[in-house]
């Protein structure tokens, strides 16, 4: 679904990314971990098109976002770490702006704004403006708003962060039935224990290089996701492990 | 702590100067120079010229005949004008509206540290446009009038009158229409109404004075006249320039009194407003059957959502469009009037009347320049619009759009109820019609394109944007000389070669600087959106 070949992205002098490297199949929730300036945000907005990049190639169901941005955004959707969305607008109408972009059929736009807002508990909130919204709930408006248009690719950049515990979960339950259903995940995050219950593989990324990528039980082995991580944080002398 | 917070409020309004929003970072110093340089060369060049000139011609003979205090007057008037109507517009959302708002108040700042801070905001403001009228008055009055201590200092003390009044005008009346916007569900457009309620207010009070003013020069015969009545209190306004200690200092005092009211008044209900999220009641949303619209349309209805959403931005820009519907009605109504009153007064001038029409547009129109500020306005939320599978010429294309609904509808109004009351010929309302329409894609081409080369998405505050920044003031400067190209060709060429030919000339110059800006937003304009 995802093909990440090759990826360098440069800020002046600065590698931010460096040669990575990842493929993302149908079906998988895929995380990627890192610490702060690693180089998470900078792949994955080159990944939703936000963000040029100096080489390699990025891949969206086989077609490349250089060349058929339009074609690849169609398919994806993208939840930054900050949703920061138009705040002059109320919620439904923001939903139904996504929905007409993306050309979502009035019944199927109904249907998954009923269905997904009534899970996150936001019908009642849907016609005040956004910029009466709490953090949570610009949150949940931005993973609606994902999920609108049925993408085969979501890609998310620590989705978890301000959601409450109910809403966290019902989240990952998304996440969950939309690769099951085919689709494929690719998210950030910093809660290493909810990458390690909820990811199929997991990539870890240090100074903009990819150091492991693999199913879970690859990349932790017998420890956990955490122990791993920080021996690899630690291993500042040689950061090809 | 206040020094920061000033520091920081000025650095706000004059982040442009030292800050490279395309390249993402700071100016170098000789880079800093060079631009403020050029904007005091523009600012005094063009308008203090403009103001200087006019008090040239007005001082000496004034100042010659006893007459000072009016000529005090009369550029104190225009002052006022030009920094309320410069900083009213802004005032409310520069008080109560900033994002930055919570951040301060969560600090340990005293909140009147805060209210300070966004009074200096709007007194910069009003500073700014008052002082191009003031600076020259005062200066020119040095050199008509004899030197003393008096009149060295009388100018001093006016002008410090005058901008402290333009102050107390334009917060008082954001204090209003915070208070009165307070419980509204429609605050945008309740706060333009209110603005432009106050404004009409303002101006009624404002013309009244300048027609006792001029009551009061048509039947004067002698300096030494009495002033009486109405005239007392301007007269004693005007005194305080010419250096009279008793009105410096009775008016002066009344001027403060009325400052420490308006702060008193604020300071009591600075921290209610700010932290007054809405006092419109939470609406339950209920599903009701929905509008399904294509993509165009969709980024279109998002658009004129944006503006009209945003008081500062009607108040800005929205003005133009209605002073051009007004005068489009006003000229269905009064235009036969109009056209036998210039015929008098000019003999048969059809021609010149339809490039002055065209020229009449493109001025209130180039007031408009939405696209200056349109992509900026993205701010954070651009992600939105980057992610979305939409190419980056439509986008641009309906933020052009948006502008010429604003601008290129009242414009084409206006020339039909010119063509239907100003007896014009056929080939000359065509061509009217062509080099308004044109001009008002090049003024919203050009905006387009100062806003990609300039961007600025990191903005806390729209006012800087939609007001204070260097691309809407590039957009209006370049709509003033286009405007001002068309008025002169129409007063001084059309006598001469006739207006079709002028309007013609006109046009196919015009055509010149919009191909190329046609062709730039077409072939990098996109990339230039992408690279944000």
């Amino acid at each position: 679904m995802l093909s990440i070949s090759h990826l360098t992205k440069k800020y002046g002098e600065t590698v931010a990314v460096d040669d990575l490297t990842l493929e993302i199949a149908n079906g998988e929730i895929y995380g990627f971990i890192g610490h702060n300036g690693a180089g998470k945000t900078t792949t994955i907005k080159a990944v939703a098109g936000i963000l040029g990049f100096d080489s390699g190639e990025i891949r969206i169901g086989g077609l490349s976002i250089k060349d058929n941005p339009l074609e690849c955004k169609k398919r994806m959707a993208y939840i930054p770490d900050n949703p920061d969305l138009f705040d002059y607008m109320s919620g439904i109408k923001y939903l139904n702006f996504v929905a007409d972009v993306y050309g979502v059929s009035a019944e199927d736009r109904q249907e998954r704004i009923r269905k997904y807002a009534d899970a996150f508990e936001l019908t009642d909130n849907l016609a005040q403006p956004v910029n009466e919204y709490s953090h949570g709930m610009k949150q949940k408006l931005a993973i609606i708003s994902a999920w609108l248009h049925k993408p085969e690719l979501i890609i998310m950049d620590e989705p978890f962060v301000g959601l409450d515990p109910k809403a966290a979960h019902i989240l990952k339950q998304m996440m969950r039935e939309l690769c099951d259903n085919g689709g494929a995940i690719f998210f950030s995050t910093h809660v290493l224990e909810v990458a390690e219950k909820l990811c199929d593989k997991v990539a870890i990324i240090k100074s903009g290089k990819l150091i492991k990528s693999g199913t879970m039980e690859e990349v932790k082995g017998d420890s956990s996701l955490e122990n791993v991580f920080l021996e690899l944080e630690e291993n500042k002398e040689d950061p090809e492990v | 702590m206040l020094k920061t917070l000033l520091r920081k409020q000025m650095l706000e309004i004059n982040r442009g100067f030292f800050y490279d929003a395309r390249k993402g970072k700071n100016r170098t110093k000789k880079g800093t120079i060079l631009y403020i340089t050029f904007y005091v060369l523009l600012m005094v060049g063009y308008l203090g010229g403009l103001f200087g000139f006019l008090a040239h011609t007005m001082v000496f003979a004034m100042e010659g005949s006893g007459l000072g205090w009016l000529y005090f007057l009369i550029m104190g008037g225009i002052a006022l004008v030009l920094g309320v109507f410069g900083s009213v517009f802004s005032t409310y959302s520069t008080l109560y509206m900033s994002k930055d708002n919570d951040l301060l108040l969560s600090m340990p700042i005293p909140i009147r540290y805060i209210l300070v801070s966004r009074l200096m905001g709007v007194f910069v403001t009003g500073l700014m446009y008052s002082a191009v009228v003031l600076i020259p008055t005062a200066i020119m009055y040095y050199i008509a009038a004899p030197f003393s201590i008096t009149t060295l200092l009388g100018p001093i003390v006016f002008s410090i009158d005058v901008v402290l009044l333009v102050f107390i005008l334009s917060t008082a009346l954001g204090w209003v229409v915070a208070k009165i916007s307070a419980r509204m569900k429609n605050k945008s457009i309740m706060t333009t109404v209110i603005a432009l309620a106050g404004i009409a207010l303002y101006y009624v009070v404002y013309f009244k004075a300048f027609n006792t003013i001029r009551e009061f020069i048509a039947n004067i015969t002698s300096a030494d006249i009495s002033i009486t009545g109405a005239m007392a209190p301007l007269y004693w306004i005007g005194r305080v320039g010419c250096g009279a200690v008793l009105p410096m200092l009775v008016v002066t005092c009344v001027v403060v009194l009325i400052l420490v009211g308006v702060y008193f008044l604020l300071s009591k209900t600075f921290l209610k407003i700010v932290t007054t999220k809405t006092g419109a009641s939470k609406v339950k949303y209920k599903e009701g059957k929905t509008k399904v619209r294509g993509t165009g349309k969709a980024l279109l209805m998002k658009e004129l959502k944006r503006i009209t959403s945003s008081s500062t931005i009607l108040l800005n820009c929205g003005l133009g469009s209605i002073i051009m519907i007004i005068g489009a009605v006003a000229l269905l109504i009064k235009g036969s009037y109009l056209y036998e009153l210039l015929t008098y007064a000019f003999g048969p001038i059809h021609g010149t009347i339809a490039v002055m029409t065209a020229g009449a547009i493109s001025t209130i129109s180039s007031t408009v320049s939405l696209t200056a500020f349109s992509v900026s306005l993205e701010g954070k939320s651009l992600w939105i619009l980057r992610t979305m599978p939409v190419s980056t010429s439509q986008i641009l294309r309906v933020k052009k759009v948006t502008d010429l609904l604003f601008t290129g509808i009242p414009g084409i109004l206006l020339v039909i109820a010119a063509a239907l009351t100003m007896h014009l010929g056929a080939v000359d309302i065509l061509l009217t019609f062509v080099l308004v329409v044109l001009s008002c894609v090049l003024m919203a081409d050009l905006g387009l394109f100062i806003d990609l080369r300039r961007t600025n998405l990191n903005w806390t505050n729209e006012t800087a944007l939609v007001k204070q920044s260097l691309n809407v003031f590039l957009t209006l400067l370049a709509g003033w000389i286009e405007a001002g190209l068309i008025i002169v060709a129409g007063l001084f060429l059309a006598p001469k070669l006739g207006g079709t030919a002028v309007l013609g000339i006109l046009t196919a110059v015009f055509a010149i600087p919009l191909v190329i800006l046609e062709l730039w937003l077409a072939k990098k304009g996109p990339a230039a959106f992408e690279s944000l």
